[in-house]
């Protein structure tokens, strides 16, 4: 890692306020905690929102409350969703530049270092409290191209025909209960198109801060790359820690064109009084290029499968996927891969690390389709158990289902030998610095994925975790 | 302390050691376990099947033990398998015993004695499914009870079962420590219609004790096979599972290995060919309580045609089971646009000072080795023919030493069915 050699490991121990402080920022608007009919019309009142919006939410809620949960993953039993605050929109207009923030708001985004990194490293960054955006901003230059990057709500208003044409249609309320939670509730977000053509030269971000106990964030994200253009997106994601359980059950839809690449890459470091059940989903058309970066850190309980549906000829995804368990920490991560078309191809690299008790749970998915002649797949899972108290666990399920294709899938589990820990020692660091040197390799093919900010990031958070793993 | 009482005691002080398929479970917290859905049968077995079961059993505790799973099995449907196409099932005619003929030194599980017993009190298991487990230990119409002395080494053991009509085994077998015993069991279709056999199999092998299992499935195209085993494992003891499922409407082997004794050492060689609409769905399971104990699965398999196989190799290391060695490997050929190939396989770890890996892969003939073999004079349909063929040539091979009729019917079969 390029950053090891400018930054003194010492430099990267951080105290855990950077991510763990609670603003006092007034909201205009707070839903009752639960989930009904009046709520779901509310939100929507509140947004102005046009006819079919309102009834894909009512029918979403539909779904939601005649569906089970699903029949696997984490354990939610004590996930009660009638305590569950939907919707809070903090007192502040959307702004475009960050003098208008309000000053606790605009705090808040400064210590998580936002403002910041817009200015050195992204070509536009929205920032969304609470339950909506209340920055978004794109370089003059992108405009002038005709990228929109625009807040969920200003979209469905601007471009009613456009987000009509792609909202909720990879991923339909009735794809699971927790999809369908979303449609009736969902809240912020972006909406990103590039068009033909277009290539990005830097990363659009999205930032994600839930302030507010027992709420639940609920954003819509949807990036449609348009032929032969090329677009990296990062989103980050935190919250202070509360007693109450704080629910994140965004969802994510791309629409890669023929020809075109996305990137998306996620630091998730929710709270660990967080129940994370995201959906994530590409559809990627001939000759596109779909890339997964994902990280998931935080959170107490967590389901998250990036999926891919490759379903153009030529076709390509790749993820790289590490997640981190600690106490108590339930993590049932993974990745879903669908092939239907010709000559597509597939590689998932997925790590984790279980430390202090944690459970890590890998979970794939890799179908290929009978028309998808010549495919080529390779899954790959590695985990490291840093003690005999946590627990690694990898299941795929690979359904193959034409005679023409080539698929491998391997993993391992893996421990630090306390001859490396000896050895690291011996040359002066301290056990837990040891440790998270021989983590932080682990993660290397993730880290160098991220942008140079965004790594540095990383290091400090398995740092931090690894210290306070130990003791 | 009488027989009937005895084994009340033994049930009811709840010591069984059950051991489910799947156990999600980590320090407090828990995972959503699949709950597989059930359907009740029309017509179930009922009193009248039991009891006719009962007719060629004289021993007590073997009618006791079965009077409890006939309970149990009250109490249960029929799954629905979604990978296997199994939409419940209507159990056919019952006949209370089915023809089998032996070679080598092996009771019938009517000769089973307390020991034997005993491992039946101790050890319980799920099976492929609960309902069919406990089917072929209510209503057994057959099954054998091996027992070895200490340090004895006999000659292999080879059972033939016939396919006159549904087939339910309960067998026992209880090798003594330092003893050897080699078992073949070969299934043959009569290819006369639907043939359905289920099976429970308890195996304890003690200490330092040697088992060698080849079990031959030469199933029919409209044949259910259900053949459930379980294996404990005492220290230094060794265990080498062979098992050929050829076709079948659904074939679905199930063998658990539980590894309790320090050192003991396990392998499954697992060979699979399926044809027309066959359905093999294979579980291997490992699961791993002892130190420097050693396990691997390794399977390969042939599909064609519609036919689809389903390989579930899972590892399980508990916490204590330091310097453990698992190991998986899968790797399944297919021949025809239609096949269906599915893989499941999956490693679960508590104990961090182990080494455990999978792999698992699907493929098609490599075209290279099919114009090697062309230019060499073969047709493409030879060509594919041999290739094919190779995957089960080591166990052909291997099938020699205990006779050239054995290992000829397998080859004759797979070269006909490829």
């Amino acid at each position: 890692m390029a950053t090891d050699k400018e930054i003194n490991i010492e430099d990267l121990l951080i105290d855990q306020s950077k991510f763990d402080f609670k603003s006092q920022v007034k909201y205009a608007y707070k839903t009752i905690p639960g989930l009904n009919k009046q709520i779901v019309e509310a939100i929507s009142e509140q947004k102005q929102e046009p006819k079919w919006m309102r009834e894909l939410r009512l029918k979403s809620l539909e779904i939601f409350e005649t569906w089970r949960d699903p029949r696997f993953g984490v354990d939610i039993s004590d996930l009660d969703v009638s305590k569950i605050v939907a919707y809070i929109k903090p007192d502040a207009k959307k702004a475009t530049s960050w003098e208008e923030v309000p000053q606790e708001i605009k705090e808040t985004f400064d210590k998580l270092g936002i403002p910041e990194a817009e200015k050195k490293a992204l070509a536009g960054v929205g920032a969304q409290y609470d339950s909506e955006i209340v920055y978004q901003n794109i370089k003059k230059e992108m405009e002038k191209l005709g990228v929109i990057f625009l807040d969920m709500e200003s979209a469905v208003r601007e471009y009613p025909d456009l987000v009509k044409e792609f909202f909720m249609k990879a991923i339909p309320p009735t794809d699971h209960k927790y999809a369908a939670f979303h449609g009736a509730v969902w809240s912020g977000g972006t909406f990103l198109y590039v068009p033909k053509g277009v290539k990005v030269p830097l990363p659009l971000q999205a930032y994600f801060r839930m302030n507010n106990p027992g709420m639940g964030q609920m954003e819509h994200t949807i990036i449609i790359a348009d032929e032969g253009s090329e677009v990296v997106f990062i989103e980050g994601c935190s919250a202070p820690l509360y007693e109450a359980t704080n629910l994140h059950a965004g969802a994510v839809e791309i629409y890669v064109k023929k020809g075109a690449r996305v990137k998306y890459a996620t630091i998730q470091n929710w709270s660990k009084n967080t129940y994370n059940l995201n959906t994530k989903r590409a559809l990627v058309d001939e000759d596109g290029i779909m890339e997964w970066v994902s990280g998931s850190m935080g959170s107490q309980k967590s389901m998250i499968y990036p999926a891919s549906i490759l379903r153009g000829k030529g076709a390509k995804t790749e993820t790289i996927a590490v997640t981190y368990a600690g106490p108590n920490q339930h993590m049932d991560t993974g990745s879903k891969v669908f092939m239907l078309a010709p000559y597509t191809s597939a590689i998932v690299d997925a790590r984790s690390i279980s430390i202090g008790g944690g459970w890590a749970f890998y979970r794939g998915w890799l179908r290929v389709g009978e028309k998808a002649k010549g495919a080529k797949a390779s899954v790959s899972c590695q985990a490291l158990m840093l003690d005999n108290f946590s627990k690694s666990d990898t299941v795929p399920i690979i359904e193959v289902y034409t005679d023409d294709a080539d698929i491998g899938h391997e993993a391992r589990i893996g421990r630090i030998r306390e001859e490396q820990i000896y050895y690291l020692m011996s040359r002066g660091l301290k056990e837990s610095e040891a440790k998270a040197l021989i983590v932080r390799g682990f993660v290397e093919p993730f880290a160098k994925e991220l942008p140079l900010e965004y790594a540095i990031e990383l290091n400090r958070l398995i740092n931090l975790e690894i210290e306070s793993s130990i003791g | 302390m009488t027989i009937t009482t005895k084994l009340q005691y033994e049930v009811e002080k709840l010591d069984t050691i059950f051991e489910k398929t799947i156990d999600m479970k980590h320090n407090n917290l828990k995972a959503v376990e699949w709950q597989v859905p059930q359907i009740q049968a029309k017509k179930d077995y009922e009193d009248f099947e039991f009891q006719s079961s009962l007719e060629h059993i004289s021993n007590d505790y073997l009618k006791i033990y079965k009077g409890y799973r006939y309970e149990a099995y009250k109490s249960w449907g029929f799954p629905k398998w979604k990978r296997a196409k199994l939409d419940g099932y209507e159990p056919e005619k019952y006949v209370s015993f089915v023809p089998t003929s032996v070679k080598g030194k092996i009771k019938g599980i009517n000769g089973i004695d307390e020991d034997g017993i005993e491992i039946l009190a101790k050890y319980d298991f799920e099976g492929a499914h609960r309902k069919f487990l406990l089917m072929a230990e209510a209503f057994s119409n057959t099954g054998f009870y091996l027992k070895t002395e200490e340090g004895e080494s006999s000659e292999p053991i080879i059972i033939n079962y016939y396919w006159k009509a549904p087939i339910y085994e309960l067998s026992v077998y209880n090798l003594r420590p330092f003893s050897k015993a080699t078992v073949i069991r070969v299934l043959r279709s009569n290819n006369q219609g639907k043939g359905f056999r289920t099976t429970s199999n308890r195996i304890v092998v003690h200490k330092n004790a040697y088992l060698e299992l080849i079990n031959i499935n030469l199933n029919g195209n409209d044949d259910i096979n259900i053949d459930n085993i379980f294996i404990e494992l005492e220290e230094n003891s060794r265990v080498e599972v062979t098992d050929i499922q050829i076709r079948g409407k659904i074939s679905a082997p199930h063998i658990f290995f539980r590894f309790s004794g320090k050192g003991a050492t396990a392998s499954v060689n697992p060979y699979f060919l399926a044809t027309d609409d066959n359905i093999i769905d294979m579980l291997y399971l490992m699961r791993f309580y002892a130190p420097k104990t050693t396990g691997s699965i390794n399977g390969k398999g042939l599909i064609k045609d519609n036919s689809k196989a389903v390989f579930r190799g899972f590892l399980d290391l508990k916490r204590g089971a330091k310097d453990a060695n698992a190991s998986e490997s899968g790797y399944t050929l297919t021949l025809s646009e239609k096949a269906k190939a599915e893989a499941i396989p999956s490693l679960t770890v508590d104990e961090n000072e182990v080494t455990a890996s999978h792999a698992a892969s699907i493929s098609t003939i490599e075209s290279e080795k099919l114009y090697y073999l062309m230019t060499r004079g073969f047709s493409l349909e030879d060509a594919k023919k041999l290739i094919a063929y190779g995957i089960f040539e080591p166990v052909v091979n291997e099938l020699n030493k205990f006779g050239e009729d054995i290992s000829q019917e397998v080859q004759n079969v797979v070269f006909q069915q490829i």
